[in-house]
């Protein structure tokens, strides 16, 4: 039977059909090599990306290539510390029994898939009450795991005893490590350790548009050039979303897909990712009058407290005059105030009061019009994580002064930047703390996105790669010779199989 | 009158919806196809998004489009363990007679938890072959990012003011009742875009009167008309707090009006009054908020709204 989804349909069987992500390809091609010769340091990878990049169809498609079983736990799986347990066994006792007598037994890949909503703890289970839940000798239902239960622990011990190929997937590393600021670094570590960690990008707008000619072409139909242009812009790195929109779009014609029917259509079926806030939110700070600020604040889709931290965070960003700041902050204040009865009561009272008084907070407010172009930003405070390279920073500084992240924090960060603010040209003490570009942006307030601040990031990793060489003793391998190397391994090692 | 009418005259097909022209015209193209990927409907209430699906359902299955139906809504319980155990046992087996797969509708989708809806994702992909999908929520910012790179979107907006007139004029006729323009504009105003509002305050007049005025409408479905909501705005203005006071219990004792719906009906009619300037209306705007939250806290109505009057006597004098 021919999956009828085309998004199934179309799921690449081979790790060489993959688009995209070339460098985290190669790193898992060196791990795929490593099981060659037994099991490496790390028997597991961990991927990381956005939805619809490719993170499961990659697990796949290399257990396919590599001729491995696979054993697939996901979200909608029980994933309690027996559960993960009775999948570790199975892989190893299934093994041995296809085993081939001469042969080296073929592996099982154990792919654990979403794992950031793992919900369960670190708290490791008793090994009793696993080995009796595994075994199936569990007459006591009070023993019975609930829910993830144990799921992380175990998870851990999976991964320091297997003989297995082990690969974890999540969007959001954050929910595996545990949100906990005390713990989550432990966590981190203690995973890491067995763990490669590979990071996908979303997929460029060139590899998208050559997955949709494909699919299209091998679906019977055919496509105006701006029809997939359209399409691509819509669905920004989102592979999986592409192909859904195709499928939906053929299913409107009857051979061509023309640029004037994705347009049409687009409308009604935009995702979340896409629905344009900032020309939105454009129309909002331009609207003089009550009415119109919240036909355009409706137009923005957001849920109240969203449109509330939207606004707060932009009034600040858009409005020059001190007073419409002021009364908008008040507003807003209240909004929020009134917002938290949504826990309590029914939440469309609050949120009626929310929207209308984000909208009016953010036009009326302001004696004159606003006027020119309008720069608009996300709200920082929504932005999970927002300060990695500061984060990075300190562990760096911390190390190097030997004291300890609190205090690098709280006294030597300040300090810091307050000298590099105003001198981001000098780059002296980031070569000597040998930060990374990035970092260097960051600790001189600068805005990455920025042109100015590119090029001064490129200038910084000339410089401090000029750095390095001079420091590097050692001369440095050159490619080539590694190539030619490996080749070698792979001929003996065809020879051994041969014979 | 034994039956609601907001269920009599749903849709069967999706051919008989109206309004929503893009969204039903694909939708279309799926019921002549009897197959489709999985779904997300997003649109505040009342805008056809149970409509559509069940319609869309029934144009695919058949009458016997239930046997291979799961609805479940916010009132069932859908934590994490529920779509475990209950979606997940519906989503594997096979359909039931000679239907090519199975369709879970899950309503209010947005109400799912963070957990619930990233167990989802995977039943989602997994069992495609046998099971497709209709989510709905009013919110799809509340509905994560993997679930609506998986499903085809479709939002539905409020329906045009002309759009719920002619369809309460239509169920009206069909009922044997008269409704004349004025009354169908009350209809309309009442509505806000949703449609199931309309249609039930029209059942409720109807059980009064075969012939519909527009202030019947307004006395049955708790609502004040506009016009005496700026009467109460004037007297604020130029009467002072005294007769404003007087005429608002006019008005709450008339239409049996509670504290907070007049409030939230007061306030709909705020950024059209034109002898406010804008800033006054977000300062008005403020006061109701407060008012209604303090009520919806359990404040007491009459002190709650005569602050209010006084407020207002004071604010617009």
């Amino acid at each position: 039977m021919v999956a009828s989804d085309w998004t199934e349909r179309h799921r690449p069987a081979s790790e060489r059909q993959l688009e995209g992500n070339e460098a985290q390809r190669k790193k898992i091609r060196t791990w795929l090599d490593q099981w060659q010769d037994g099991i490496p340091d790390k028997p597991g990878i961990l991927l990381i990306g956005p939805p619809g990049v490719g993170k499961t169809t990659v697990a796949r498609a290399v257990a396919a290539d590599m001729g491995w079983q696979v054993i697939e736990l996901n979200a909608s799986d029980s994933r309690n510390a027996g559960a993960i347990r009775k999948a570790a066994t199975h892989a190893s006792t299934h093994g041995s029994l296809f085993m081939t007598p001469g042969k080296k037994p073929p592996k099982t890949l154990i792919l654990l898939d979403e794992v950031d909503h793992l919900s369960g703890g670190l708290r490791a289970i008793s090994t009793e009450r696993i080995s009796s839940l595994v075994s199936g000798e569990n007459t006591d239902n009070s023993k019975e795991l609930k829910g993830d239960s144990g799921g992380k622990a175990e998870l851990l011990n999976l991964l320091s005893n297997t003989r297995q190929p082990v690969i974890l997937a999540c969007n959001d590393e954050m929910g595996l490590w545990g949100r906990t600021s005390s713990t989550w670094r432990t966590a981190r570590d203690r995973f890491t350790r067995h763990l490669i960690t590979i990071r996908f990008d979303r997929a460029s707008d060139e590899a998208l548009r050559r997955i949709a000619m494909r699919v299209i072409k091998e679906e019977g139909f055919t496509a105006d050039p701006g029809a997939i242009d359209e399409l691509v812009s819509n669905n920004p790195g989102d592979l999986r979303a592409l192909v859904r929109d195709l499928q939906v779009m053929c299913t409107l014609v009857d051979s061509n897909l023309t640029k004037e029917l994705v347009r049409e259509n687009i409308e009604t079926g935009v995702r979340d990712t896409t629905v344009e806030i900032f020309p939105g939110l454009d129309v909002l700070y331009r609207s003089r009058t009550a009415t119109k600020a919240m036909t355009a604040a409706r137009s923005l889709d957001k849920s109240p407290d969203d449109m509330v931290a939207w606004i707060s965070w932009n009034n600040g960003v858009v409005f020059t005059e001190k007073e419409a700041i002021r009364r908008g902050s008040y507003s807003l204040s209240l909004a929020d105030q009134l917002l938290t009865t949504r826990f309590r009561n029914t939440a469309h009272r609050s949120w009626y009061w929310g929207s209308n008084l984000a909208g009016l907070s953010a036009s009326v407010t302001t004696s004159k019009p606003v006027e020119g172009r309008i720069f608009c930003t996300y709200p920082g405070f929504l932005r999970r994580g927002s300060s990695w390279v500061k984060k990075s920073v300190v562990n760096r500084l911390a190390e190097t002064c030997g004291c300890s992240t609190k205090a690098v924090r709280e006294e030597l960060l300040p300090a810091l930047v307050a000298v590099q603010s105003d001198n981001s040209e000098d780059f002296s003490i980031s070569m000597a703390l040998q930060l990374s570009p990035e970092e260097h942006a960051a600790i001189s307030g600068l805005k990455l996105s920025h042109r100015s601040t590119k090029k001064l990031m490129e200038n910084y990793a000339i410089e401090l790669e000029n750095l390095l060489s001079i420091k590097d003793v050692e001369e440095p391998v050159s490619e080539g010779l590694i190539e030619d190397l490996s080749e070698e391994e792979n001929k003996d090692s065809g020879q051994k199989t041969l014979f | 009158m034994s039956e609601l009418w907001v269920e009599r005259h749903r849709p069967r097909t999706v051919g008989e919806i109206r309004g929503q022209a893009s969204v039903v015209q694909r939708l279309s193209s799926y019921a002549n196809l009897l197959d489709f990927p999985h779904l997300l409907f997003a649109g505040p209430p009342g805008t056809g998004k149970t409509t559509a699906a069940m319609a869309l359902t029934r144009d695919v299955f058949g009458p016997d489009f239930r046997n291979n139906l799961l609805e479940m809504n916010a009132s069932d319980e859908r934590k994490l363990e529920s779509i475990r155990t209950k979606v997940k046992q519906f989503a594997r087996t096979a359909p039931y007679g000679d239907a090519k797969f199975k369709i879970i509708f899950l309503d209010e989708a947005d109400a799912l938890t963070h957990d619930a809806q990233g167990a989802l994702r995977r039943i989602m992909e997994q069992y495609a072959q046998t099971c497709r999908f209709i989510l709905s929520c009013n919110y799809s910012s509340k509905i994560i990012e993997p679930i609506q790179s998986r499903c085809a979107v479709f939002r539905f907006r409020p329906l045009a003011d002309i759009e719920v007139s002619d369809q309460v004029k239509a169920v009206a006729k069909s009922e044997g009742i008269g409704l004349d323009d004025e009354a169908a504009e009350a209809l309309v105003r009442i509505s806000q875009g949703d449609l199931r509002k309309a249609i039930t305050a029209l059942q409720v007049a109807a059980a009064l009167e075969k012939n519909i005025s527009r202030s019947l409408i307004y006395e049955t479905s708790a609502t004040a008309p506009p016009e005496s909501l700026h009467q109460y705005l004037m007297a604020c203005r130029q009467d002072g707090f005294h007769a404003a006071r007087r005429r608002l219990r006019e008005l709450l004792d008339k239409y049996g009006l509670a504290g907070t719906d007049f409030v939230n009906q007061l306030h709909r009619e705020l950024y059209g009054a034109d002898f406010l300037s804008e800033i006054q209306k977000l300062e008005l705007t403020e006061l109701m908020a407060e008012i209604d939250f303090r009520l919806v806290e359990g404040g007491g109505e009459s002190i709650q709204l005569d602050a209010l009057t006084a407020r207002l006597s004071k604010l617009l004098s």
